[in-house]
């Protein structure tokens, strides 16, 4: 039992979310990276300048592919050796038992000739009616369906109404334009100025690379999720990252485990492989639409342990039942999930921020109230923000004595914020666990395992 | 005469599992699924009861019927009613205009966990199916005579067959259609009940 909390720089009041004004370095890293400002100057007060460019460079890669062998169906000899006469290459995920990782790291040559239909490079002359480097119709065919800053498609017109520069990337292309108004001069005429050249082929080559190899990696996953063995459940694509939660948990065969917020399924089924479908999983979701593929994830991997309930997790006490284990991977603003869905970047605003942080304290409410004692509580989310995080739990830690953070065996995860944002948290926040896209290469991902004492 | 291993739970935990939408199958559920097994093999429903799983159904659109172990029967019976239950142990099938369906992790069930193989003169009919109709089921598509690579010798109308591909892996469940001698030019076929493309077909 924590009898020591630890001084309190500032006391954690109520549940708060901290927004503060937007620097001008922070304005201009958003408009380069096309995030909202308050999501950047945030980042900026967490990890300072530099790091903070590290995560939206990162944030901007691809995530790798990881894929979890279902040994309720298979083995992971039998299901890799089949995946590997497809042409796939896998390498273990040391910490996780059956998590294999896509090897998939083709040099930027090899990409190129790999994606079909391209043209040679040939050699790139200015358009001045369209817009673009018309030649270069590798390029013109990419920025077709390319994405913007916002993570939405632009069309050719589109395209071709963009001011030079803009194409590539607008921080930059605010430095070009700039100097255009100024010198009043054409693109082609300042092929010789150093500023410009040093400048714009850099990003955009990365830029070009990493989405070239975004479209082939997709690719790999749609053929990866729906092979036979995946169609038979011998395995389920799922994020490193989003694996460690039930891991350290660690159900046991005899144990009722409760999985709040359950849907689509990844970990409800985890548990019940490493359960070996022996005692049971009551897995509650709310959303009538999110249920059902939980169901087929459940049907599809063989899971036979596990009753799914629809019900509002909020009321867990309602139920009656005393759980030895609860898995709370909560609803969240989904800030560490960026790589795969980038459209987070700007759609996800304070009011979102703050309403899940709401139904985030209540859900750990109910689970610290329906655990029984001596029982457990994961507590995850994908979300890398203090506030859906740390602040919770400080929050609950708080109100319950009885609630304890315990360690867990994970070396590789940084550990929780213990002060953040002029906030002074509990000291045994050092033993949860906090996974970043530009340290880890995973997902960005927040876990911490919650103890029940008498 | 009625299987009385359906309705063993007391009164009060049988209310309690109504109320969750989880109720036990009543003795003409009971029949159409004896029936619904007896296209697959005659024996099957006896070697079934001596399984430790009790069938309970969920009324949707169609009934679900649900086969769960005696283990969580005794979680179950403890939930108290709020909320509904959607889904638990494993999906068995369903019955719609009184005749049951089975489910694919139902036939799983059957092929992969009852080992039957140690049953005397139990064999359950399985038909093997070459690539291009392996593929063709997988989108849901009937198979003709032609398409088998291996098939029992006899195979009556109605009859559920497991159906393999190439490698030996079980690719889903169909059933035979069988032409009477009537219709000129009709062969026998193979219908898909369901396959391990209606994971993807129905988009979840």
């Amino acid at each position: 039992m924590s009898g020591n909390r630890g001084s309190r720089r500032k006391r954690l009041s109520k549940l708060e979310f901290f927004e503060f004004p937007n620097s001008d370095s922070a304005v201009e890293l958003a408009d380069e990276y096309g995030y909202l400002p308050y999501m950047t100057e945030r980042y900026l007060q967490m990890f300072g300048n530099e790091e903070t460019i590290e995560l939206l460079k990162a944030n901007d890669q691809l995530n790798p592919i990881t894929i979890r062998i279902n040994t309720l169906k298979s083995s992971p000899s039998e299901v890799l050796g089949k995946l590997e006469k497809n042409g796939y290459e896998f390498t273990k995920i040391d910490e996780v038992l059956n998590a294999y990782k896509l090897i998939y790291d083709l040099p930027h040559e090899e990409l190129v000739t790999q994606s079909s239909n391209r043209k040679p490079k040939v050699k790139r002359e200015w358009d001045k009616d369209t817009g673009i480097y018309s030649e270069d119709e590798l390029d013109a065919e990419l920025y077709s369906d390319d994405l913007d800053e916002t993570g939405f498609a632009r069309s050719k017109r589109e395209l071709a109404s963009l001011e030079w520069g803009q194409l590539e990337g607008k921080g930059k292309a605010d430095v070009n334009t700039k100097e255009e108004k100024t010198d009043n001069k054409k693109p082609q005429q300042k092929k010789n100025d150093k500023k410009t050249k040093e400048n714009t082929p850099s990003i955009s080559e990365e830029n070009k690379r990493e989405r070239r190899l975004r479209k082939i990696y997709s690719s790999k996953i749609a053929t990866l999720g729906s092979t036979h063995e995946y169609l038979m459940g011998k395995y389920y694509l799922q994020g490193h990252a989003s694996m460690l939660p039930a891991l350290y948990l660690n159900p046991e065969p005899d144990d009722l485990i409760i999985d709040m917020c359950a849907a689509p399924g990844s970990k409800t089924t985890q548990m019940a492989q490493m359960m070996e479908n022996k005692g049971n999983i009551i897995a509650t979701e709310i959303d009538d639409k999110r249920i059902k593929s939980l169901i087929y994830n459940l049907r599809r991997c063989a899971v036979r342990n596990t009753t799914v309930l629809n019900f509002d997790a909020q009321n867990l006490k309602k139920l009656g039942l005393n759980p030895s284990k609860i898995l709370l991977d909560a609803p969240c603003s989904g800030e560490g999930v960026i790589r795969t869905d980038p459209s987070r970047k700007r759609t996800m605003h304070p009011t979102h921020i703050k309403r899940f942080m709401n139904t985030q304290l209540n859900l750990l409410k109910s689970a610290v109230e329906a655990v029984k004692t001596h029982g457990y509580i994961m507590y995850s989310t994908c979300s890398i923000a203090p506030e859906e995080n740390e602040f919770i739990i400080q929050k609950i830690l708080d109100r319950y004595p009885k609630i304890e953070i315990r360690p867990v065996n994970d070396n590789k995860g940084l550990p929780g914020f213990t002060e953040i944002f002029g906030q002074e948290l509990h000291m045994d926040f050092l033993k949860a666990r906090r996974y970043f896209p530009h340290i880890h290469d995973t997902h960005g991902f927040f876990y911490c395992l919650l103890y029940k004492n008498e | 005469m009625r299987d009385n291993r359906f309705i063993r739970v007391g009164n009060e935990d049988r209310r309690r599992m109504v109320q969750l939408g989880l109720l036990p199958i009543n003795r003409l559920q009971s029949d159409y699924i004896k029936t619904g097994l007896d296209h697959i093999s005659s024996d099957l429903w006896n070697i079934f009861q001596r399984e430790p799983y009790n069938l309970y159904y969920t009324r949707n659109k169609t009934e679900d019927i649900f086969l769960v172990h005696h283990e969580r029967v005794s979680v179950i019976k403890h939930i108290n009613p709020k909320g509904k239950i959607e889904h638990t142990g494993i999906y068995f099938g369903f019955i719609r205009n009184n005749e049951f369906y089975l489910g694919l992790e139902g036939a799983e069930f059957i092929y992969f966990d009852l080992k039957l193989n140690k049953e005397k003169n139990f064999q359950l009919k399985k038909i093997v199916v070459n690539r291009a109709a392996e593929k063709s089921f997988l989108y849901g598509n009937t198979l003709h005579h032609s398409d088998f690579v291996n098939s029992p010798q006899q195979l009556n109308r109605k009859d559920v067959i497991f159906v393999l591909n190439t490698r030996n892996q079980l690719i889903g469940i169909g059933y035979i259609y069988k032409p009477y001698k009537s219709v000129p030019g009709a062969k026998l076929e193979l219908r898909n009940l369901v396959d391990y493309g209606y994971y993807i077909r129905r988009g979840y």
